[in-house]
């Protein structure tokens, strides 16, 4: 038998929209600490695990340093990677690439060839 | 940056004379893209009572700042295209701002069928010629699929509606308040590289320049090149390049896109010989075909080349691949270089 659950998740974005955005330009800044502080969903979920003692503060330390570790050493693997390989402009625009687009692979590879210090990271190929 | 704003510097100084008709000692202040458009709505609001801006996050100042300022000294008010064509039909000023021209298109059956139509189909009983839509557009940097578009294409092929695209402050000022004060809905796209980066001298004073009138901005004998917004930085590099080789190149603001000013692209192409059009939205079914398209049926037997078009490639916006898919200063160097070698 099958049993569906249909679950309404309101969510509030309790931080800026992007960096160069001022939200208590257009909110009141109590409404934002309300919501950092009384309604955020992880924070509750933390302090729950707290109360039936399967989470403390040291394992809380420890898990924060180790996973900013994690994310800094991803950084740094994903920065020393290679930019994907030209011919990857030019497929996934359709199923199958139009003649169009070949044309104008063939002229890029071209430019590239001729000024290869105007495109630096892309290998050669 | 700073050779960016020179050139800015430059472009402007050109173009200071035939744009002011003999006030030529005005005050003048050094101003970014952003600053000088938000004069020019300071002034439509000061100069009209029913003028309106509206548009998502306007009321702060917008992601751009080009409202800042604006609600505090002339009061609040929310809406956007639809909202701004009846505004527009009742005899107001109606400029509507699209945060990124990238989020245009839903509006673009309001823009399409409503304002394009409203004179025509009325018999000219109505009209909303109030009517301004402004939206950030082109690349960015790192804006990727959604926020770098150049969608300009699309709208010039609506009859009824003029769009336009201004090069730098100076003529942003001057350019977007014609657009407002024009008896027809336009749409007036700008381009956000430049918001910041380019400065140059703007008068103070309530100033228009005229729409469907392109302009030489710089002169030559050998080639005829034409484009619009940021894209004209780009080509006036690639045209001192050029210049070092001993090609003259002539550049051609078009700034009007629709309807556009055949005949001084005409004139040029006549004088030259040879057409090199580059914009940034992808090559196929860009406004570089038209203005092609249009040359060569007025141009065919003084043509030394065929016209030639350097444009984004034909796949959406990339993100890590921006450098590749623009029109870059080597590709429109190497293409005006085998026009000439043609």
């Amino acid at each position: 038998m099958l049993h569906c659950f249909e679950i309404e998740a309101l969510t509030y974005r309790a931080g800026h929209h992007t960096t160069s955005d001022e939200s208590t330009r257009y909110r009141p800044i109590e409404e934002m600490e309300w919501w950092k502080t009384s309604q955020d969903p992880v924070a509750r979920f933390r302090k729950w695990l707290q109360r039936e003692g399967w989470w403390h503060s040291e394992a809380e330390r420890e898990h924060r340093v180790s996973a900013r570790q994690e994310v800094l050493h991803a950084i740094q693997v994903a920065v020393k990677l290679e930019k994907p390989a030209l011919s990857e402009v030019f497929i996934d625009v359709y199923d199958v690439q139009p003649s169009n687009l070949r044309e104008e692979e063939m002229l890029l590879r071209e430019t590239v060839r001729r000024h290869p210090k105007e495109y630096p990271g892309f290998p050669s190929e | 940056m700073a050779v960016a704003l020179r050139r800015f510097g430059r472009l402007g100084g050109s173009c200071i004379g035939s744009c002011f008709r003999g006030i030529s000692s005005d005050c003048v202040k050094p101003i970014n893209l952003y600053t000088a458009i938000n004069q020019a709505l300071h002034i439509a609001l000061e100069t009209d009572p029913r003028a309106y801006i509206f548009g998502e996050d306007v009321g702060f100042g917008g992601v751009f700042r080009c409202t800042t300022g604006l609600a505090d000294h002339f009061g609040k008010h929310r809406g956007i295209v639809g909202f701004a064509v009846g505004l527009a039909a009742m005899g107001n000023r109606a400029i509507c701002e699209i945060q990124f021209a990238d989020y245009i298109f839903p509006a673009f059956d309001q823009i399409v069928n409503e304002a394009a139509k409203f004179r025509y189909r009325s018999g000219n009983q109505f009209n909303c010629g109030g009517l301004t839509v402004r939206a950030p557009y082109g690349a960015v940097g790192h804006g990727g699929h959604y926020h770098s578009q150049s969608p300009e294409a699309f709208f010039c092929h609506v009859p009824g509606i003029k769009v336009v695209i201004p090069r730098s402050p100076q003529q942003a000022k001057g350019l977007l308040l014609s657009c407002i004060r024009d008896a027809n809905p336009t749409v007036f796209f700008e381009p956000k590289w430049l918001y910041r980066l380019a400065v140059e001298d703007v008068p103070e004073k309530d100033y228009m320049v005229p729409l469907s009138e392109a302009e030489v901005i710089r002169e030559g004998n050998d080639i005829t090149l034409v484009g619009w917004g940021a894209q004209l930085s780009i080509m006036e590099q690639a045209c001192n390049e050029a210049e070092k080789d001993g090609i003259s190149c002539e550049l051609i603001d078009l700034k009007t896109l629709i309807p556009w000013d055949k005949e001084t692209v005409e004139v040029s192409v006549n004088k030259t010989g040879r057409l090199l059009i580059s914009h940034e939205a992808p090559v196929t079914g860009g406004f570089g075909a038209e203005i092609s398209a249009s040359i060569v049926e007025r141009c065919f037997l003084r043509l030394e080349a065929p016209v030639c078009r350097v444009c984004g490639l034909d796949t959406p916006f990339p993100l890590v691949f921006e450098s590749l898919y623009l029109p870059t200063k080597n590709k429109v160097l190497d293409a005006i270089k085998s026009t000439i070698g043609y």
